[in-house]
């Protein structure tokens, strides 16, 4: 039988071969060097994680989370405060150059808010607002439309009291106005202040 | 439990893990260390080569990046520390034409050689082996110490000494017929004893 080696005799031959190996004492001055250089550089150990906020996402999520709550406060903030100033104040003008009579504008309003009252309401009142001569309404811009409706149904009652003291001035029933017209304006004093001469002067009268 | 592959103890080691390059230490010792030792005439000096690779990684342990295996960036600091000790040394000489094809040249029995009926013992083919690789020619050496103790293959060890796979291909098949001629030469030298 004769020897011929192979390539896989010698790969065999050689693992075989391969005993040798450094020193202990060898061994230990590398790892020690290699201990060393971890406690001269002081390297952050592995085995000590980062807290949340001393990572870079933690912070950035909690700039994120500051931001967003401020502008929704903001945002939150101008809702309310908007349209509780519009519910509780609402503001009269008395354009002095308009000739439409108050009444003729609140019909078209009590029409149209039991038709369509959201939409249409609020695009007449907003018409309305550079004709009116008479006491009138004057809305800011609404954010909701529940708050508009809340106005619009001030507005209406409002209106429908004023229809009924021109209705009385007109019958000559002074003194019975001016009764309802200081009813009127104990609800709402804000009235008194945009009161045309008109109904200044019912207030000032005596009355029969 | 699974093993950590090398390249991420390498990365804890960077980190600051010593038990990391604990065990990368103890997974590859033996072998660099057989690399050197099979490659210098002298132990001590193969020693010296072998530490002052390791002193190496511990230095770059903090620049460390997987862009390779962790095996080729360790045996290519280990044939560079190689190469500089053969300048510093001008025992460049020893070298033979890595690429001779003529066997006949060589101090080893022909193949014409009488077939041997007698086996030797194992452990003795395998010193005759040793002796034998000591006598190759240094590229040749390397390539077959490369294979046989790092378990590159022969593209890997191509790049790592920055040669062509087919010259590595060539250093290695003449590296073992050296070796099978070699060691059946000293059984037929002993044999005649």
């Amino acid at each position: 039988m004769s020897d011929k080696l192979t390539r896989h005799d010698i790969a065999s031959l050689y693992k075989r071969a391969a005993t040798e190996q450094p020193s202990s004492q060898l061994d230990e001055q590398i790892l020690k060097r290699a201990a060393d250089d971890v406690t001269a550089n002081k390297v952050t150990p592995i085995n000590k994680p980062k807290r949340f906020y001393q990572t870079w996402h933690g912070q950035l999520s909690t700039a994120a989370s500051l931001v967003l709550v401020a502008v929704l406060y903001v945002q939150n903030t101008e809702q309310y405060h908007q349209p509780s100033e519009l519910i509780n104040k609402p503001q009269i003008l008395n354009d002095q150059q308009s000739q439409v009579a108050p009444e003729a504008v609140f019909e078209v309003m009590e029409t149209q808010a039991s038709e369509h009252a959201e939409v249409k309401l609020k695009h007449t009142l907003k018409r309305s607002a550079s004709q009116m001569a008479a006491p009138q309404l004057k809305l800011q811009s609404m954010d909701t439309d529940s708050e508009f409706l809340k106005l619009a149904a001030i507005t209406k009652s409002v209106a429908n009291d004023f229809k009924v003291i021109d209705q009385l001035m007109i019958e000559g029933k002074t003194k019975v106005a001016k009764a309802q017209l200081k009813m009127l304006l104990t609800e709402h004093p804000e009235l008194k202040a945009h009161l045309t001469d008109e109904y200044k002067k019912l207030q000032q009268d005596s009355g029969d | 439990m699974t093993e950590l592959v090398d390249e991420q103890l390498m990365l804890s080691y960077g980190q600051g893990d010593v038990k990391a390059f604990t065990q990368l230490y103890l997974r590859h010792k033996n072998s660099l260390y057989r690399y050197f030792l099979r490659q210098c005439a002298n132990p001590q000096v193969a020693e010296e080569l072998y530490q002052e690779v390791w002193n190496k990684l511990i230095k770059a342990r903090s620049q460390y990046q997987v862009s390779a295996k962790f095996t080729t960036w360790l045996y290519r600091i280990a044939h560079n520390e190689l190469i500089d000790y053969y300048r510093r040394t001008g025992t460049q000489s020893k070298w033979l034409d890595a690429d001779n094809q003529d066997l006949e040249t060589a101090e080893f029995a022909d193949h014409n050689s009488k077939s041997d009926t007698e086996k030797l013992d194992q452990a003795q083919q395998a010193k005759q082996l040793k002796e034998c690789l000591a006598q190759l020619p240094r590229e040749q050496k390397e390539a077959f110490l490369l294979k046989h103790e790092a378990d590159f293959t022969l593209k890997e060890i191509a790049e790592l000494v920055v040669e062509t796979t087919e010259n590595i291909k060539s250093r290695i098949r003449y590296a073992v017929a050296k070796l099978k001629h070699c060691i059946k030469y000293k059984l037929e030298t002993s044999n005649e004893r």
